[in-house]
């Protein structure tokens, strides 16, 4: 402690900070000493201001401006990027803010969000995941929209780490798994939002920091949306939901920061805790509160706290916010001003209400069970103020204290190793190479993690995401919700992501992402309409990491902009990085289309014996990148890029196809290429299937069967729709093959190359995450 | 009740749906039991209890039918169902009880079958509980959450009214959701329940495989004892089961109807034991 910094000023529980006169030095002692998380820069900054107003600020002031100023409140390295890229792409949203809102039909709107709880989830898995999906649900909430549906993807270490290969501080991946996993089980099936789709990587490059992405779909109706911001002077300012405690206090500090061998000592008390039985009721109170349409405007708590919410609401610089910090309804005794203004206690909503609503809001939380206190009111200017015990310890302009400076960090393009590509016949036999595939944990079965989520509570999961016949389900591309009791129209809902490209090429990654998002929405008969997204990267402050990020971006953007896919919201998590180096340059998408009659969708299971299954797409036998290349580290740079042009147009015609009736079943050829997507729909269908690759170009049948070169689908149908396939897709049409008995064959110019049962083939494909994890 | 001289009719028939926090699939069921054209009603244990404003106040006395739905209720920390039959026990337990002595049918969809047993309300065995439980829905064999597509066999031989259309022997698609959901019975007492439940044909619902067969996990998600996954009590006009029948209520709810045809009839396996209740109903009241 500076203890000459630091002097009571009257205020019982407030101290006054000297900064004005402070050195350098000692402006990073007080940064020090408050865990405050600036740099020098930053504090003379504030010292400036100070200066220039003629006072110098309150402890709970200078935890203000840091919460704000965090990374994770202001997005100060992202947004520059952001701003050219992405923030075009949200014209065609309806409304944007905490979550993206887009137009469903003409009354409805849905809406989505994804943000990134990796931080919190590597000190503490379960709690971590938990109050992800937590804090996720309130963007959604508070746009006045209902959560209809969850979808997480996670990225973790090898599973088949030793102990001995960890470093001090580092959980072993099946920990992670194991508490991530049953986290967003606990919270998402007790709050009664199904968890429909998500993902799950692993690679060793997440061994020191996990990643965990909670996404949300919501649903509402236009004239209930709601705003972020202050609209109105003269308002009160209620806090709902959870009680103030001291957990997750400089929770965004944390997060903007890289992790140690002690943060999982040191961060514990930056860890939120997460209560879905205070969410749940909180949950129908506001959506009760929405419908009525007594809320003016809402936000949740999140990162930063009051503090945060505060001065984001109030950032519009046209109306104060007038907080009594004593008013907060607090879990424990004895907390300070400042704690209670930056704890990240969950469950917590924030809303501006007209004088004449008041009462009726206090009154259907209290119906709720769910505590609700007003503790502000809305005045006019562009001023934050608290008071404890009646006098002012906060008086802050909110065009300085929540407008971050921004910074374009330096960039630097990473240089690739030069690989030796090992020629493909000094590999596996193709039957042994078969089985390694499907055996992968990043290629076998997930239903160890689905079988947990409940992914139809409410109702309405029309397309779920294990499909086929009971007892032989299989990975399908997307999930379907019906949103509306009167009305067939759906919301396809799906993850998409692709770290070992993105880590060749981050640009390119980016590109094939929302290439296997359109094929995954495309497969059930959707038409893809928007796409959020989560940028998990190492600390920006590396040039290299820096150009990952840009080019990451960039790549989204421009697919997205020719695709029509609208970008109306997304988040950025930086600091995934540390002594391993940063994590792989992981873009998450969730992605959503429209399907305008439920009841045309299909599945990815194959139907019937005696189909013909064609490949729709081009093929090209390049391996980089691949499932394949990543097993037998065969290289990674000689990869089939993106035509994005082919994308737009086979991804319009093929949801028209099965919208028209005439397939049976669809699924995009991705991970582990052309064999594995053929042995996934055969799984679902307990029936075997015929590939001949003799048309699919040169080369070794091994290339064939697992190039994964992107805008590709395997697609049944009857043989008397042949006609009608060709005259759809042309060139881009390739029978392949026919449905039927219980083997899975490979032919290639004339002769057998592969058979084995199905039956053989699914134990291998299901069994590798259920070994490795256990029952529970 | 309305009884004007005439039978009442399906649009007259009142079910409540009773939540506490937590209660997650109330929507679900009052859709489903909507679907069948009678007037449902989402209902707070408090304005039962009359812990609300007066023009929120409900009376059981109203309702022809109530549904449990499924959930959390109160987060289930402790067993699950414990904590909403314990609130149901001290404020409203006797019109709960006089309720069914009245003949009124209950549903319990697996949180609601869950308070059903903690209540004591089932299972029966041909006699009325004391309000203690006789048995338990324990954690799942394999100590996970399942939620998983599940098929069930009607083994009822008439006395429960939830199956009064649906013929002895039928097997329905209804899915599974849960963590808890082993019925056990005390150490040592299990034949002699089974034997009881057979007796007084109280048994519903056993869980079978693709083909109609008896058989072990996953077929059976729980390891209930004698594949039970619902049961009625000694009126047969009460129902617990694990499985949700509400998901299964629409034909487009089930999980594999990509491989039918989704043309013709939508309703689904669900919807037959909603409507023996209100058939029931109907012919009752």
């Amino acid at each position: 402690m500076v203890s000459t910094s630091f002097v009571q000023g009257g205020i019982p529980d407030v101290l006054t900070v000297n900064i004005s006169l402070a050195t350098e030095r000692e402006l990073l002692q007080i940064d020090e000493t408050m865990k405050l998380g600036m740099t020098a820069d930053e504090m003379k900054r504030i010292q400036s201001y100070f200066k220039k107003i003629g006072r110098d600020p309150t402890d709970i002031e200078l935890h203000s401006i840091a919460q704000a100023w965090s990374e994770h409140c202001s997005y100060k390295t992202s947004k520059p990027v952001l701003r050219r890229f992405v923030f075009p792409l949200g014209k065609r949203a309806f409304a944007t803010g905490d979550a993206g809102v887009m137009e469903f039909d003409e009354k409805h709107v849905y809406s989505l969000k994804m943000e990134s709880h990796n931080h919190p989830s590597a000190i503490e898995p379960y709690g971590g995941a938990g109050t992800g999906i937590g804090g996720i649900v309130r963007d959604i909430l508070c746009m006045g929209t209902k959560p209809i549906a969850l979808a997480d993807p996670l990225y973790f270490g090898d599973l088949d780490t030793s102990l001995k290969e960890l470093s001090p501080g580092e959980k072993h991946p099946k920990y992670l798994f194991a508490g991530v996993v049953a986290g967003i089980r606990d919270y998402g099936n007790r709050i009664g939002v199904p968890t429909v789709t998500g993902g799950v990587w692993f690679d060793d490059r997440y061994l020191s920091s996990c990643v965990v992405n909670a996404g949300c779909v919501g649903f509402g109706t236009k004239k209930n949306i709601v705003s972020n911001s202050f609209k109105r002077k003269g308002n009160a300012i209620v806090i709902a939901g959870g009680l103030t405690g001291r957990d997750g206090i400089h929770g965004v500090n944390f997060a903007s920061q890289i992790l140690t061998a002690t943060s999982h000592e040191s961060g514990r008390g930056a860890v939120q805790l997460g209560d879905p039985i205070t969410k749940e009721p909180l949950i129908n109170a506001v959506l009760q509160l929405t419908n009525e349409g007594v809320i003016d405007s809402m936000k949740d708590l999140g990162g930063g706290g009051l503090s945060a919410v505060v001065g984001e609401m109030a950032s519009s610089g046209k109306f104060s916010a007038v907080i009594d910090i004593d008013s907060v309804p607090l879990r424990e005794k004895g907390m300070l001003p400042w704690e209670i203004w930056v704890s990240e206690s969950q469950e917590r909503m924030l809303l501006s209400v007209t004088e004449k609503n008041l009462a009726r809001v206090l009154e259907v939380f209290d119906f709720w069970d769910v505590t609700a206190a007003r503790i502000g009111k809305v005045e006019s200017g562009g001023k934050i103020v608290v008071t404890h015990l009646g006098k002012k310890i906060v008086e802050l302009d909110s065009s300085f204290s929540v407008k971050s400076p921004e910074y374009n960090r330096p960039m630097q393009k990473r240089k690739l190793e030069r690989q030796k590509v090992k020629p493909i016949d000094m590999l596996d036999e193709l039957e042994v190479m078969v089985e390694r595939m499907l055996s992968d944990t990043n290629m076998s079965s997930r239903d160890w993690i689905v079988h947990m989520y409940d992914y139809e509570v409410g109702g309405r999961t029309v397309i779920k995401p294990l499909q086929g016949i009971p007892g032989h389900l299989t990975h399908g591309d997307a999930a379907v919700i019906k949103p509306l009791d009167d009305s067939w129209k759906g919301l396809a809902v799906s993850v998409a992501s692709q770290p070992w490209l993105s880590a060749v090429d981050p640009y390119q990654g980016a590109v094939l992402a929302v290439d296997e998002l359109c094929r995954q929405l495309t497969s059930v008969g959707a038409r893809p309409d928007s796409a959020t997204n989560c940028l998990n990267f190492g600390n920006p402050e590396r040039p290299q990491v820096m150009w990952e990020f840009y080019e990451a971006v960039r790549g989204m953007a421009d697919t997205a902009a020719q695709l029509n896919i609208a970008v109306p919201s997304g988040n950025v998590s930086f600091y995934n990085d540390g002594e391993r180096g940063p994590i792989l340059p992981t873009l998450s998408l969730l992605g959503v289309g429209l399907l305008k009659d439920v009841r045309k969708a299909v599945t990815a299971d194959i139907k019937r014996d005696g189909s013909y299954i064609y490949m729709i797409g081009k093929q090209d036998n390049r391996l980089g990148c691949s499932e394949l290349s990543r097993i037998y580290r065969t290289g990674d740079v000689d990869y089939a890029p993106v035509d994005i042009k082919r994308l737009s147009s086979l991804s319009s015609q093929l949801s028209k196809a099965i919208s028209s009736g005439i397939i049976l079943s669809c699924h995009d050829i991705s991970q582990g290429g052309l064999l594995a997507c053929a042995a996934e729909m055969s799984f679902g269908g307990d029936t075997g299937v015929l590939i001949d690759t003799t048309d699919l170009g040169r080369g070794d049948v091994r290339a064939k069967l697992f190039s994964e070169a992107p805008t590709r689908w395997l697609i049944e149908v009857l043989p008397k729709n042949s006609e009608k396939i060709v005259s759809i897709f042309g060139q881009h049409a390739q029978l392949l093959g026919t449905t039927g008995s219980s083997k899975i064959t490979v032919m290639d110019n004339g002769s057998v190359k592969y058979s084995q049962e199905v039956d053989y083939l699914r134990k291998l494909w299901e069994s590798p995450i259920w070994r490795r994890m256990g029952s529970s | 009740m309305e009884e004007d001289g005439f039978l009442l009719k399906i649009s007259d028939i009142k079910v409540a749906v009773l939540r506490i926090e937590g209660t997650n699939m109330a929507e679900e069921a009052a859709a489903a039991a909507k679907g069948s054209g009678v007037r449902a009603e989402i209902i707070h244990l408090k304005q039962l209890e009359g812990r609300c404003s007066p023009a929120m106040r409900r009376s059981l006395q109203d309702y022809h039918m109530i549904i449990i739905p499924g959930g959390f209720s109160s987060g289930d920390y402790v067993r699950a169902g414990a904590m909403f039959a314990s609130r149901i026990k001290s404020s409203i337990g006797r019109e709960f009880i006089n309720f069914i002595d009245e003949g009124r049918p209950v549903l319990g969809i697996c949180n609601g079958f869950q308070i059903l047993v903690e209540l004591g309300i089932l299972p029966s065995g041909g006699e009325k509980g004391e309000m203690l439980p006789r048995a338990a829905l324990a954690t799942n064999l394999s100590t996970r959450y399942e939620c998983r597509p599940a098929y069930l066999k009607n083994v009822n031989r008439g006395h429960c009214v939830f199956t009064r259309k649906i013929p002895t022997g039928t097997l329905l698609s209804v899915p599974t959701a849960h963590g808890e959901g082993k019925l056990t019975f005390p150490p040592g007492k299990s034949d002699e329940w089974v034997a009881k439940l057979e007796e007084f044909d109280e048994i519903v619902f056993r869980y079978v495989d693709d083909k109609g067969n008896f058989a072990g996990y996953p077929w059976n998600p729980n390891g209930s004892v004698y594949n039970i996954a619902g049961i009625t009590d000694d009126t047969g006009s009460v129902l617990g089961m694990m499985p949700h029948p509400e998901r299964t209520y629409w034909r487009y709810l089930h999980s594999d109807w990509t491989r039918g045809d989704l043309s013709g009839d939508m309703h689904g396996d669900g919807r037959l034991i909603f409507d023996s209740a209100f058939d029931y109903i109907v012919s009752k009241f």
